[in-house]
């Protein structure tokens, strides 16, 4: 793995384990004094057993120069692209739901109330991001609750694009370079990235799975390592489940095999069984479960509602994803060209659309609304993934000119 | 004279190794962080027309704050013609205190938020034969924050 795609991966299972042991503080109410030096050593630890436990590809060979300014001049578009799309409390979600719940867990005494706000708040949903941004505001002060949540967001949406840059560098520099400007210039990826929702964390841990699976053959510690980033898609919203679930789905066979299965369970463990703790002993049912009846089922036949999911994707990726829309095509084409079937990775993102478009298809009464409000985060948990994926097709690609004489 | 295959596109693997210190990941993680305060410091000094109605909310909620500790659990009675918005707003500045809409769940303390133009019969109506606690406005709304006189 790539030495910088080490520190980030590690940064992201950091807060992921932040975000357990200050739930399970809260939970078992450990006073804050005690908490913050014993998350402090596990976070170190964590990063420690991240970083160092994983070899980097040879570090003795560095990267032109241009590398470092094409790095440069994407934080420069990056931090000038979202002055003016990041609203300053983050997206109607982030004050109705994230942030919401952030201040309830901020507070040892009264965090449980959150769960009695069922109208517009979802209390079913996941605490990845609520516990870390509760722990900061804690630990600091709820007069920073304009500044806290959004550093974690554009840190974490920053992350992806630079992640992505980092593992495709050292294969083909020009193709690392264009993806990173794709997400630079994308206006609808910072704005989404800072709305301080859980869908940029989801996305990143997603392709997380994906950059560590790729190493697995390396070592048994890239299989515990992608099980943490999908416990970290688990526990940062709920459609992470369908993700982790497709994603072991597909790749059932490395997972499961005899040498590697122990690795898988280290990883997935602890995550799933905060996860399970939260839903078993506090969480209310998810409202597209608890709706669930005869009908719904009636609803996987009428053609008009797939219509409908299909026409708002259509309209999403015209206006918002349409440079994905390109990258696939030349990856389709590619395919044909070289013979050969797409990557089994590029099948598991088709899946999850699919998965995704099955919950549309069966959330009881009208979609309409939803499919306007929450599709496109839908396509922008997978987008990073998809992006990463494809790259790995069009590193490969290489054209060289002709011969030249030089003096 | 020297021949040179010139490549446009290809860095294969790790076999062209061009020595420079500019790119250890030390000087990476820096402009990374750089980024980040550089938008933080943005972030927090913009002003926005969401920001700014969130702050004023906030401004005029912090009598009632004062007087409603964190364990309490309050109905919101909201103005007239408010959407469901105003009670998100309103819940997200008050959290982690519960704030109810539900008419059916009776709870002691009632936080009546009245337009700015409402009269004063109407805010007698609001309030009914309740204990006062405090009340105030911010130049937008009128708060009222009663409990029961028993």
């Amino acid at each position: 793995m790539q030495s910088g795609s080490r520190y980030i991966i590690a940064t992201g299972i950091g807060t992921l384990g932040l975000s357990l042991l200050y739930f399970l503080s809260l939970v078992l109410h450990i006073p804050f004094f005690i908490t913050v030096p014993v998350i402090f050593v596990c976070v170190l630890f964590v990063f420690w057993w991240v970083v160092k436990g994983i070899k980097p590809v040879d570090s003795t060979v560095q990267q032109p120069f241009w590398a470092l300014l094409v790095l440069l001049l994407c934080l420069f578009l990056i931090v000038g692209g979202v002055l003016p799309v990041a609203d300053k409390y983050g997206g109607w979600d982030a004050w109705g739901i994230w942030n919401l719940h952030a201040k309830y867990l901020a507070d040892p005494d009264n965090w449980k109330k959150m769960f009695q706000n069922i109208s517009f708040a979802h209390p079913d949903y996941p605490l990845y991001v609520p516990a870390v941004v509760g722990f900061f505001l804690r630990l600091f002060s709820e007069k920073y609750l304009e500044i806290i949540p959004f550093i974690f967001s554009f840190s974490i949406m920053l992350f992806i694009p630079v992640l992505i840059y980092f593992e495709n560098l050292r294969k083909n520099i020009a193709v690392a370079a264009i993806i990173f400007f794709l997400f630079a210039l994308d206006s609808s990826y910072l704005k989404n990235g800072t709305s301080q929702y859980a869908d940029t964390p989801l996305a990143f841990f997603f392709l997380c799975a994906f950059i560590c699976l790729s190493y697995a053959h390396e070592d048994r510690k890239y299989i515990t390592l992608s099980a943490v980033c999908l416990g970290g898609c688990i526990w940062a919203k709920n459609e992470g489940s369908i993700l982790a679930l497709l994603f072991i789905v597909f790749n059932m066979k490395l997972f499961f095999s005899r040498k590697n299965i122990k690795a898988f369970a280290a990883g997935m463990a602890i995550p799933l069984f905060f996860f399970l703790l939260f839903k078993i002993c506090y969480a209310p049912d998810a409202a597209i479960l608890s709706g669930q009846n005869k009908e719904t089922f009636n609803q996987l036949f009428i053609k008009d509602r797939y219509d409908l999911v299909w026409d708002y994707f259509k309209d999403n990726v015209a206006h918002k994803f349409y440079y994905v829309k390109i990258c696939v095509f030349n990856y389709l084409l590619l395919c044909v060209l070289e013979r050969k079937w797409p990557d089994k990775q590029f099948l598991l993102l088709v899946c999850c659309a699919i998965a995704y478009t099955m919950v549309y298809v069966l959330t009881p009464g009208g979609i309409e609304w939803l499919l306007g409000t929450s599709q496109e985060r839908l396509m922008h948990q997978l987008m990073p993934a998809l992006m990463y994926v494809l790259s790995q097709r069009f590193v490969r690609v290489q054209f060289s000119l002709p011969k030249q004489e030089v003096l | 004279m020297q021949k040179k295959n010139a490549k446009l596109f290809s860095i294969p693997g790790n076999s062209e190794p061009k020595l420079n210190s500019w790119f250890p990941f030390r000087g990476q993680g820096f402009l990374i962080l750089i980024a980040i305060v550089i938008a933080t410091v943005q972030h927090a000094n913009k002003t926005t027309e969401q920001g700014n109605n969130i702050e004023k909310l906030a401004a005029g909620m912090k009598g009632i704050k004062e007087h409603l500790p964190p364990n309490s659990s309050i109905t919101l009675k909201m103005p007239e013609g408010a959407p469901d918005a105003g009670y998100m707003w309103w819940r997200y500045i008050l959290a982690p205190r519960y704030c109810s809409i539900h008419p059916k769940e009776k709870l002691d303390t009632v936080l009546a938020i009245l337009n700015i133009n409402a009269n004063d019969s109407v805010a007698g109506s609001v309030t009914g034969n309740r204990k006062i606690i405090y009340s105030s406005n911010d130049g937008q709304f009128k708060y009222f924050l009663t409990c029961n006189n028993k």
